[in-house]
This record gives C-alpha cells, sequence and structure tokens, in this order.
C-alpha cells in the first residue's frame, strides 16, 4: 500500500528540526523500498548532543503515519563500558500532517532529551578503573 | 536451552521478591525456557509496566523495563511507548541485585517524568 505522504519530506522536516537546534547529524542511512506491495520506509539518523551520541530513527507506520524513535546506548559513548544502558522512547503512531508531525517531534525530542539527562545526572563514570555502575 | 554458568530462574525470583516490597501489584508472567526469557507484568502506582529477563550469554543477563501508553487504556493517538534496559549484567547474584534494583529506580524517574512532561 502507498504511503499518503512523501516520507522524504518528513525526513526533511525532521532534519531541519534537529539543526536548527544545533544537532550535529553524523550519519544518515536511509532505506526506502517496496516490500510485497507495501511501502517500507526508514530512516536512521546518528546524532551528537552536546558531545554525547543518539540515535534517531524515523520509520512509516500505517499509510498515514510514522513511528520515531529516539535511543542512547551508553556502550556507543563509552567503549570501556561492559554493561550497555540503553535509554529509549519511541512514539510508534504519529501524524504525518504537518502541523501534528513537528508538535509530537519537539514534545517527544524534548521528553527524551530530559530523560537522558536524569540518566547523566545520575550516572557515576570509573573510578580507578573499577567498573563501578551507578545511576 | 543454552547452558548458563547461572541459575536463571533464582534471579528472577529475585526481581519478582523487589517489586514485592515496591507497592506493586503482580498480574502475570509469560515464561520461554527455550530461549530463557521471562516477561513480568505488573501494575505500579495504577500504571501497566512490563519487566522482561532475558539471558544475555552463559554468563550475564539483560533487563528491560518497559511502559507501553495503549497497555494503560490512555488512548493517546500517537502511542508512546518508553523503555529502559541493561544488557550484560554479571550474573553474580550481588551485581545482579544492586543492578536490577538500580535500573528500576531509574526507570520510574523516567516514567513520572514523561507523566509530567509528555502526557497532555
Amino acid at each position: 500500500m502507498a504511503l499518503k505522504y512523501d516520507f522524504k519530506e518528513k525526513v526533511k522536516e525532521l532534519k531541519e528540526f534537529l539543526q536548527m537546534r544545533g544537532i550535529n547529524i553524523t550519519e544518515e542511512i536511509n532505506n526506502i523500498e517496496v516490500v510485497e506491495g507495501y511501502d517500507n520506509c526508514s530512516c536512521h539518523l546518528t546524532c551528537e548532543y552536546k558531545n554525547k551520541i543518539i540515535e534517531i530513527m524515523l520509520t512509516n507506520c500505517s499509510n498515514d503515519t510514522l513511528s520515531i524513535f529516539y535511543n542512547y546506548w551508553h556502550s556507543s559513548n563509552n567503549n570501556n563500558f561492559r554493561m550497555s544502558p540503553v535509554v529509549s522512547f519511541s512514539i510508534m503512531d504519529l501524524s504525518s500532517e504537518k502541523v501534528m508531525f513537528g508538535y509530537i517531534i519537539n514534545k517527544s525530542f524534548y521528553t527524551f532529551i530530559e530523560m537522558l539527562n536524569i540518566y547523566l545526572k545520575n550516572y557515576k563514570e570509573i573510578e580507578d578503573g573499577e567498573v563501578k555502575f551507578q545511576f | 536451552m543454552e547452558k548458563l554458568n547461572f541459575n536463571f530462574n533464582k534471579r528472577v525470583e529475585r526481581v519478582k521478591d523487589y517489586l514485592s516490597t515496591k507497592n506493586s501489584i503482580f498480574i502475570n508472567e509469560y515464561r520461554d525456557d527455550k530461549t530463557i526469557f521471562s516477561r513480568l507484568m505488573y501494575i505500579y502506582e495504577d500504571t501497566l509496566i512490563n519487566i522482561n529477563i532475558l539471558s544475555y550469554d552463559e554468563n550475564s543477563l539483560t533487563i528491560r523495563y518497559i511502559y507501553n501508553d495503549y497497555e494503560n487504556n490512555n488512548n493517546h493517538l500517537d502511542s508512546p511507548s518508553l523503555e529502559f534496559s541493561v544488557q550484560e549484567i554479571p550474573a553474580k547474584m550481588v551485581h545482579f541485585e544492586r543492578i536490577m534494583k538500580k535500573s528500576f529506580n531509574f526507570f520510574i524517574k523516567m516514567l513520572k517524568l514523561y507523566k509530567d512532561k509528555y502526557i497532555r
């Protein structure tokens, strides 16, 4: 089933939102294909927010909605750390209508960032080479 | 079933013991012994949450705390979901217990923030 919106246009709107807030996009992987008659679209952005690497994935959900996933992988930000905590927030059924799309992107992004800030505030680094997982 | 160097069931029971002290109501458990997976469903302060516990390798585990808006009948059309997970937790009970407790409490902070900031 064909999408009722232009997926590339939604990616553009998301990137503009991020760039306007000074977020550096370091990698972008797009996949747009038709599988068994259904559009299958995804855009994976690797971003830097205040020196932290965050992953944002935009995909189609139904033919007129999208899903967005925000992830922070501790292991992507600290290679010496064995365990990998992951902070995730997602919106599964995001309207493609431009105003609502922008509104939810703004709200969900800042909710995720606040969750991340709580995590980072409570996290304590490794001391004297010993792994001390505390948050 | 993968051969583990620890008792998976004991770790699951430890999670249940801890949740029983946290003003939560146990709803049900889905267990798959083939893949070494347990999903615990709880009501925590009127909110339905899922806790998935699974083996990472023969010496470690992964724990995931999940809140799905659609499971809580909140009827938000955009269907938000939040999750906090820790992968590769050492199976040694003292480490597992410490990280399980801290990660649960962090997840609850995330959940409170979500309710304060996101739900309109």
